[in-house]
């Protein structure tokens, strides 16, 4: 499991998540994740899950509360899935997180609707 | 028809926590891949296999930590469709999350609960989805099915091929692959004194000898020999590689591995007792089977054979021996590891002022704590002591993550807030500038969320600050509620941070319960969290106790009967002061 950022300008940072978010892979990154959705001050912030290749339950859970975080802040996050059919697409729409926040499946349709 | 194949099983020991989950997932991918489970199905089993592994070291219970976990592998071509298990069995807590109502879907984010979606997972990816409870075991089981791309695809059966014809005479009914390889490679046409049991033979007699023996041809994932199988033929390993297993436990790194030339079965053909290991192809594999007629009356007979074949098995001695010494090593690298965590316990629990009484010179207040840590050292704080005579500093905090990277964020907190607050008694100025010390060099990212405050036991009155903190209950004039608080960011995430403070007079019987989030968020398997509102009822109910050591003892019994486990999944800590009532 791997996390890194780029700060795009000083309205967006992208953090990519790649490898498996499964519970160990949870417990590697949770909480660099969690500093660099602090961190993002006034950006707004779009996670990257194109190089996920499985996400658990508690991976979701991870991406819930910190999304909640965000929210409660003032700020807003994306999700980038990229292929539908992937796993990870598809236990993301399982659970039906679109619902709770935006989820695209390229970055820069993401990019686009969180600059607008 | 059907045709059931080896159903490989695989022992986790839950007390090795989450490391399981990537041993697991590994295994499964050898089975996955030597079956030729597609990728959807491969990786629907991966998430079953991590949720309901998780679900057994969080739920499961004593019982569950303390007995093998257990996880088999079925495999099954049934026309027109394959389909592959996995099932999943453990000795804990009889729990069948079938009978778990789905969850409701949150149209927000202010819904969305998170928890319970483990479960939610498994239906949504399983063709099949079975569970039982017998011989005091729960047994989850996990099926998905496929339909083959091609239906005539080869089975993993060995095929068979004698070493001087291109096809199989004995039968018609068995496939065979003409070795092109074996013609046309170096070694074949340089004779087989390339392997060790035939080095320094006489070339002719080997030629001789080996022109009617068979060889067989097996796919990765293939056994060749089984513990307990009889076997009285040896085998030589022509090209390709094998793995043999001397227990259950089929990673990698457990495996003795077996290259070209190497001979196997040597031991059960000579001693005639039953196979004692597993031994798989690892990749494609050609293997020269001897019979015990050409083993015992034709290939011993020829100089230099036997010296070779002691050679052969001094050398798979001495590794054997290497493997099993390694094991014992690491055994004992973990057991130093375990002592060592326990030291750190300790000395994790000397920092903190868990003696009851607390203060006990000191009749004019009443203060008790209680912390639970899940891991054996943990990630949450507190902290009470006089500053002089009339002040009282008292501090709650949780250390992101858990583990002794955790715990030593939280003794750098802990001994840089003893230093802070005998040089200032504001508390927003304390965590402004614990925030800046901590963010100094802080590769590792964490954090600490974290409540303080200075308590005049004189005036009773309390000046406190928080940094991004749950917000402690408060019990004021009969009335219970939470104390409001005012904004801060996590302390050690963002240098800079400015902080503010409030005030609160504490009246005769008025009480301050401090807690972590790991006693509100508290869970149910089914997601369910203790909550502040039954917290702040608790606290309600209990509001007259005599004694704040009963009170704080009753609170975590409570939390324990909740979640029906004696383990919680975060550390529970509580902090609690009273004036006494005049």
């Amino acid at each position: 499991m791997a996390i890194s950022y780029e700060d795009l300008n000083t309205e967006l940072r992208r953090i990519v998540l790649s490898g498996r978010l499964d519970f160990q892979g949870v417990e590697e990154i949770a909480e660099q994740f969690g500093s660099l959705l602090s961190s993002a001050g006034e950006r707004r912030v779009i996670v990257d899950l194109t190089s996920a290749v499985l996400i658990c339950s508690m991976g979701i859970r991870t991406l819930i509360l910190n999304a909640k975080a965000v929210q409660a802040q003032g700020g807003s996050m994306a999700l980038v899935t990229g292929d539908s059919d992937s796993l990870v697409s598809k236990t993301l729409q399982s659970v039906g997180i679109d619902t709770l926040l935006p989820v695209f499946t390229s970055f820069s349709d993401a990019e686009k609707a969180l600059l607008n | 028809m059907s045709s059931a194949l080896a159903e490989p099983c695989l022992e986790l020991l839950a007390s090795q926590g989450f490391h399981i989950l990537r041993q697991a997932s590994q295994w499964l991918v050898k089975h996955g891949e030597s079956h030729g489970v597609p990728a959807e199905q491969f990786d629907s089993l991966d998430l079953f296999l991590n949720e309901a592994l998780a679900n057994v070291l969080d739920h499961g219970g004593p019982r569950a930590i303390a007995m093998p976990i257990n996880v088999h592998f079925d495999f099954r071509r049934l026309s027109p469709q394959c389909e592959a298990t996995v099932t999943v069995v453990d000795a804990g807590t009889a729990f069948n999350p079938l009978t778990v109502a789905p969850k409701a879907q949150p149209q927000s984010l202010d819904e969305a609960v998170p928890g319970g979606l483990g479960i939610h997972l498994m239906r949504s990816f399983a063709d099949d989805l079975h569970y039982s409870y017998r011989d005091d075991h729960n047994h989850l089981s996990f099926t998905v099915r496929w339909e083959p791309p091609d239906n005539h695809a080869e089975d993993h059966a060995i095929q068979v091929q004698h070493f001087g014809r291109k096809s199989d005479r004995r039968s018609s009914n068995v496939k065979v692959a003409v070795d092109r390889r074996s013609a046309q490679s170096g070694r074949r046409n340089r004779g087989l004194n390339w392997l060790p049991l035939f080095r320094d033979a006489d070339e002719k007699a080997i030629d001789a000898f080996i022109t009617d023996s068979e060889v067989l041809l097996l796919s990765a994932g293939t056994p060749l020999l089984r513990p307990g199988d009889a076997n009285k033929s040896v085998f030589v390993l022509l090209s390709g590689h094998l793995a043999a297993y001397l227990d259950n436990n089929l990673n990698p790194e457990n495996a003795i591995q077996i290259g070209p030339g190497e001979c196997i079965g040597e031991l059960s053909a000579i001693d005639g007792k039953p196979v004692s290991a597993l031994v798989l192809a690892v990749d494609d594999v050609r293997i020269l089977k001897l019979t015990p007629e050409m083993f015992w009356n034709r290939l011993l007979l020829i100089p230099g054979i036997a010296r070779n074949l002691l050679i052969t098995l001094t050398e798979r001695m001495r590794r054997t021996n290497e493997t099993v010494l390694e094991k014992q090593r690491k055994q004992l690298e973990l057991e130093h590891l375990r002592k060592e965590l326990e030291v750190a316990r300790q000395l994790q629990a000397s920092m903190l002022p868990l003696q009851r009484p607390m203060f006990p010179d000191r009749d004019d207040m009443e203060i008790s704590a209680i912390m639970e840590p899940t891991s054996e050292v943990g990630g949450d704080l507190f902290d009470a002591f006089f500053i002089d005579n009339d002040h009282l500093f008292i501090c709650i905090g949780d250390v992101s993550g858990h583990g002794i990277p955790a715990a030593l964020f939280m003794a750098r907190s802990i001994g840089l807030m003893h230093i802070t607050a005998m040089n200032t008694m504001q508390p927003d100025e304390l965590i402004t500038r614990l925030n800046d010390q901590l963010c100094e060099g802080n590769d590792t990212n964490l954090f600490v969320t974290l409540f303080c405050a200075f308590l005049n036991v004189k005036t009773w009155r309390l000046v406190y600050s928080n940094g991004g903190h749950c917000a402690p209950i408060v019990l004021s004039g009969g009335k219970v509620s939470l104390l409001p608080i005012p904004k801060g960011a996590l302390v050690g995430a963002i240098p800079g941070q400015a902080y503010s403070s409030m005030e609160l007079q504490l009246n005769p019987g008025d009480m301050l319960v401090c807690f972590t989030d790991g006693v509100t968020e508290a869970q149910l398997p089914s997601g369910e969290e203790f909550t502040e509102e039954r917290l702040v009822h608790l606290v309600e109910e209990m509001a007259d106790s005599a004694s704040l050591d009963e009170m704080l003892e009753s609170i975590h019994h409570h939390v324990i009967d909740f979640t029906g486990s004696d383990i919680l999944d975060d550390d529970c800590t509580l902090l609690v002061v009273r004036r006494p009532a005049e």
